[in-house]
C-alpha cells in the first residue's frame, strides 16, 4: 500500500512542515521586530534568532528541491504558476538575510533604522507568503489537462488564499513571541507575552472561519477523508494543543506552549496535505486534470536513488539541527560579538 | 576559469614558500599580488559558469533537450524581464554597500584584539534574566 511515491509525499510534506515550524517562529519574530521598543529589544531579536534562522531556511530550499526531484512537473507547474510571488519572496529573503550581517556595521540610527525596516518586512511578506501559496495549491489552480496553468499573478491574490495567508502569519507571529518569551525577561517578555495571546485568540478564530471557507472553496478536499481516522487524530491534536497552549503560558512553561504552537501548525498542515491526498495541486478546471502523486511523479528509479540519499541525509540534518539549539539554548546575552 | 584557477594555485604556492623562509611579510611585491588578486575568485566563478552555460547552447540538456523546446508556456518574457531587471538592482545595490563597508574596514586600518567591540556601546557582557 504504501509505494515510494506515497514516501515521497510524506517527505516533501515533512520538510515543508518543517519548514513552517521552525523558520515560522524566526520569520514571526521578524513581524514582532517591527513593533519592537528600543534598540536593546531590537538586538534581542536579532541574536535571538541569529545563530538559527539560516539552517531554518534551509528546510524551504530542501522541500523545493525535493519536490524538483520527486515531483518535477509539481515543480515545473507551480513555481512557473508563482514566478513573480517567487520573485518577491526571494527579494524579501535577501533582504532580511542581508539586514542581519549589514545592520550592526554602523551606529548610525538612520542606518539601523533602514535595516530594522528591511528585516521587519522581509520577515513580513514570506510569512504571508507561505500561507497564500498554501491557500492557492490547497484551493486548486486552473490547470488545463496537460497541467498547464491558466491563470494570472492577480489570480493568485484571492479571498481564501489571503485569508490562509492572514491566518498563517498570525500563527507565525504567536509562534515567534512564544519563542521569545524562552529568550527574554522582564519587560520584554512581558509584551511577547501579551503578543503571544492576543495572537493565539486571532489565531483560532480565524482558523475556524478558514475551514469553513475551505468547504466553500475547495469541498471536494473533505471527500472521503471524514472517514479515515489519521484526518480526526490530527484534527484532535490541533485542538488539544491549541487548547492547552494559553494555559502553558499561565503556567510560565513557556518550552510546552512552544512546542503545542509547534504541534498545532504541524498538524494543521497535516491536515490540509491528508486532505489533498493522493492529489498534490488540484485543478479547479477539471479535478481529472489534477496533479496527483502519480502522474507527476520522477521515475520509481529516481525515487528510490533520492529516497537512500534522504536516508543518509536526514539525520545529519536533524543532527545538526539538534547540536545548534542545544548550544544556542537559554536567555539571549548581548556581548561584543553579538549583532 | 581554469587558468585563474591554477595562478591561485601558483600564488599560495609562493606565498607558502615565503611563509616558511619567515619571509612573507616583507616581501610587498608578493602582497601587493594577493591584493590585486582579490577579485579574481568571483571573476572566474562567472567565467566558468559562462562557458558552461555558452558553450552548451543550442542544447539545455546536452543532446537530450534544446533550449528553445524548454522555454516556460506559463512565464511570460515580461516577468523574466521584470525580473532580471528586478535583480540586477538589488545585486548592484548590494554590491555598492559591500564596496562601501570593505573600503571602511580597509581605511580603518587593523586593531588590536582587545578593541575589537568598538561598533558595541556596551563592552561588558549584558543577561537579561
Amino acid at each position: 500500500m504504501i509505494d515510494l511515491n506515497t514516501i515521497w509525499f510524506l517527505l516533501v510534506g515533512v520538510l515543508l512542515i518543517g519548514y513552517a515550524v521552525l523558520d515560522g517562529f524566526d520569520l514571526g519574530v521578524g513581524v514582532l521586530h517591527l513593533f519592537a521598543k528600543d534598540e536593546r529589544e531590537r538586538r534581542t531579536n536579532l541574536n535571538a534568532i541569529g545563530p538559527v534562522w539560516d539552517g531554518n531556511e534551509v528546510w524551504l530550499l530542501t522541500g523545493g528541491g525535493a519536490l524538483f526531484a520527486a515531483f518535477p512537473v509539481v515543480y515545473a507547474t507551480v513555481f512557473s504558476a508563482f514566478y513573480l510571488a517567487l520573485m518577491l519572496l526571494l527579494l524579501a529573503l535577501i533582504l532580511r538575510a542581508v539586514s542581519f550581517e549589514f545592520r550592526s556595521k554602523s551606529d548610525s540610527p538612520a542606518w539601523r533604522r533602514l535595516w530594522d525596516w528591511a528585516f521587519g518586512i522581509g520577515s513580513l511578506l514570506p510569512a504571508i507568503l507561505f500561507g497564500v501559496a498554501l491557500g492557492n495549491v490547497v484551493r486548486g489552480l486552473p490547470l488545463d489537462a496537460n497541467g498547464t496553468f491558466l491563470g494570472s499573478f492577480l489570480g493568485l491574490l484571492n479571498p481564501y488564499s489571503i485569508l490562509i495567508g492572514v491566518l498563517g502569519l498570525v500563527l507565525f507571529v504567536m509562534h515567534g513571541a512564544i519563542y521569545m518569551t524562552m529568550k527574554t525577561d522582564g519587560e520584554h517578555r512581558r509584551s511577547m507575552l501579551a503578543w503571544a495571546n492576543g495572537a493565539w485568540i486571532t489565531g483560532v478564530l480565524l482558523y475556524v472561519v478558514a475551514t469553513i471557507a475551505t468547504f466553500f472553496a475547495a469541498g471536494f478536499l473533505f471527500e472521503g477523508v471524514l472517514r479515515q481516522p489519521l484526518f480526526w487524530l490530527l484534527l484532535g491534536l490541533v485542538f488539544a494543543s491549541l487548547l492547552y497552549l494559553p494555559l502553558a503560558l499561565r503556567k510560565a512553561k513557556y518550552l510546552v506552549a512552544f512546542v503545542c504552537s509547534s504541534i498545532g501548525i504541524a498538524c494543521m498542515m497535516g491536515l490540509a496535505a491528508t486532505s489533498l491526498f493522493p492529489r498534490i495541486v488540484p485543478s479547479s478546471i477539471d479535478l481529472a486534470s489534477s496533479l496527483t502523486i502519480y502522474n507527476a511523479s520522477s521515475t520509481p528509479r529516481t525515487l528510490f536513488t533520492m529516497l537512500v540519499i534522504a536516508l543518509i541525509g536526514m539525520p545529519i540534518v536533524i543532527g545538526y539541527t539538534v547540536a545548534i539549539y542545544w548550544v544556542f539554548k537559554g536567555k539571549v546575552v548581548l556581548d561584543s560579538n553579538s549583532y | 576559469m581554469v587558468l585563474l584557477g591554477m595562478f591561485f594555485i601558483f600564488i599560495m604556492l609562493v606565498g607558502f614558500i615565503q611563509a616558511r623562509r619567515q619571509k612573507l611579510w616583507t616581501s610587498t611585491g608578493l602582497l601587493k599580488v594577493f591584493v590585486c588578486a582579490m577579485p579574481l575568485p568571483v571573476i572566474a566563478c562567472q567565467f566558468g559558469w559562462v562557458s558552461a552555460e555558452v558553450g552548451r547552447q543550442p542544447w539545455i540538456v546536452y543532446h537530450v533537450m534544446k533550449t528553445s523546446d524548454a522555454i516556460s508556456q506559463t512565464v511570460s518574457a515580461g516577468e523574466i524581464l521584470f525580473s532580471l531587471i528586478l535583480f540586477s538592482v538589488i545585486y548592484l545595490l548590494l554590491g555598492s554597500l559591500y564596496i562601501f563597508l570593505f573600503a571602511r574596514e580597509v581605511n580603518h586600518g587593523p586593531e588590536p584584539a582587545a578593541a575589537k567591540g568598538a561598533f558595541v556601546p556596551q563592552p561588558q557582557p549584558e543577561v537579561f534574566a
